[in-house]
């Protein structure tokens, strides 16, 4: 049996590079494990992102296809001419709901003793129906409801100058506005005045002393609709 | 003493497998960072992109559908005030006349003399259609007469009295001139009116 010669075979640090190979293999490992996560997230992440992707295109072109149709079927409703319509409609409606008997109970309360009325005349009511073609001063499209705001002429006679003046005087009250004397004529006796009102008549405002409720804001949409016609 | 360098060399065969490992993983990593990660911001921002596109798109179609849908309740609700309120002539005419003497004959007053001036409102496919007479009588039976006008199922509206003494020497009496109209839808259906008004605003453009 020989002998082991131990010196022949001189000691070597191995430790190094088994320490390095094996931290190596450890990042090595890592690095797998997180590229076969970023990898397998890319594969079903991408394939999902591109079929999302193709969706919405596709919804896309279908959307701005659908709008286009909509867009020339409104084209095709001429939708000026109709609300121009229905306001002219919403007009004549608010005349036929127009209270004159309202009126008269409100006029009446303004006249003196000595004050007769001989003509009453809505002149948003009279007057050429002009149709598409009629132009309108800016109270009339501020209201657009003949009723809430009506321009009133008035011919009345009073026996004396002093009635005359109260009876213009009452109409600056709850119901009636900014009343303009227009003109007067006297009669060769002297004892009667014809003159002519024109005022602005708010049927809408609340009778004075009553408290009403707030009502809640009306948002105007573009197209408007016939109001139905009401019978007391 | 051998080199402590030579151990490496002796052991090739421990690191330089782990080495490979590592850089193979280290490559892999970098190709997707710099290859794939790209296209998956790319994708998702074309996402985006669309998702931009889409929103108004959307909202563009809810704002039309609404505007149709208002549109069609309008024409729906113009027809049926043509057809229910208004109708044609040939079928309300007489009533409407007959209407206005009755109400006036309940409220005391008897109209002998009548006009009815008409005047076309060819826009909206209508015809105003007016009752003017004078009657004479008594305040109370004005009042009246403008209770049951204001009372009435039908489309009249009362648009101007002229009040004057009587003439002869009979009381409280006045003489009252009425000015009364309603309208009448044209005989042709309006959307065809509407429909031939759009032709030939299109052949005067």
């Amino acid at each position: 049996m020989g002998h082991l010669n131990l010196s022949r075979r001189p000691f070597l640090n191995t430790r190094p590079v088994t320490r390095v190979a094996l931290l190596l293999w450890a990042l090595g490992g890592l690095l797998l494990l997180g590229n076969v996560t970023l990898f397998w997230n890319y594969l079903s992440g991408s394939t999902e992102k591109r079929e999302e992707l193709a969706r919405m295109e596709e919804q896309v072109e279908r959307e701005q296809e659908a709008v286009g149709r909509l867009e020339a079927r409104l084209a095709g409703l001429d939708l000026e001419q109709q609300n121009e319509q229905v306001e002219f409609l919403n007009r004549k409606i608010a005349e036929r709901t127009f209270s004159w008997s309202l009126l008269f109970d409100r006029l009446t309360a303004t006249m003196p003793d000595n004050v007769r009325l001989i003509q009453l005349q809505p002149a948003a009511i009279s007057g050429k129906e002009g149709g598409r073609s009629r132009s309108r001063n800016a109270a009339e499209r501020a209201a657009p409801l003949a009723s809430e705001r009506v321009q009133l002429i008035i011919a009345a006679e009073a026996k004396n100058e002093e009635e005359m003046y109260q009876f213009v005087d009452n109409l600056f009250g709850d119901y009636f506005k900014d009343p303009d004397l227009l003109g007067e004529t006297q009669s060769d006796e002297g004892d009667r005045f014809t003159f002519n009102v024109h005022v602005t008549y708010l049927p809408g405002n609340p009778t004075p002393d009553v408290i009403e409720e707030e009502e809640p804001v009306v948002v105007e949409e573009e197209t408007a609709t016939p109001a139905e016609p009401e019978t007391e | 003493m051998k080199d402590q360098s030579e151990i490496w060399r002796l052991r090739l065969w421990v690191w330089v497998p782990a080495l490979l490992f590592f850089l193979a993983n280290a490559v892999a990593f970098s190709v997707y960072r710099f290859g794939y990660a790209d296209q998956v911001q790319s994708l998702e921002a074309g996402l985006g992109e669309a998702q931009k596109q889409l929103q108004p798109q959307l909202l563009k179609r809810k704002e039309l559908e609404r505007r149709l849908q208002r549109a069609g309740a309008a024409e729906v609700a113009v027809k049926q005030l043509y057809d229910e309120q208004f109708s044609t002539r040939s079928q309300r005419m007489t009533r409407a006349t007959s209407e206005v003497k009755s109400l006036a004959r309940k409220a005391g007053l008897n109209p002998r003399m009548l006009s009815y001036p008409e005047e076309a409102i060819e826009d909206y496919g209508l015809v105003k259609r007016s009752f003017n007479f004078s009657v004479e009588g008594t305040y109370l039976e004005l009042r009246q007469f403008i209770n049951l006008m204001e009372h009435s199922d039908s489309f009249l509206t009362l648009e101007a009295i002229t009040l004057s003494e009587a003439s002869q020497d009979t009381g409280p009496e006045l003489r009252m001139s009425l000015k009364i109209s309603t309208l009448f839808a044209e005989e042709t259906d309006p959307e065809e009116v509407g429909a031939a008004r759009r032709l030939a605003q299109r052949g005067e453009s």
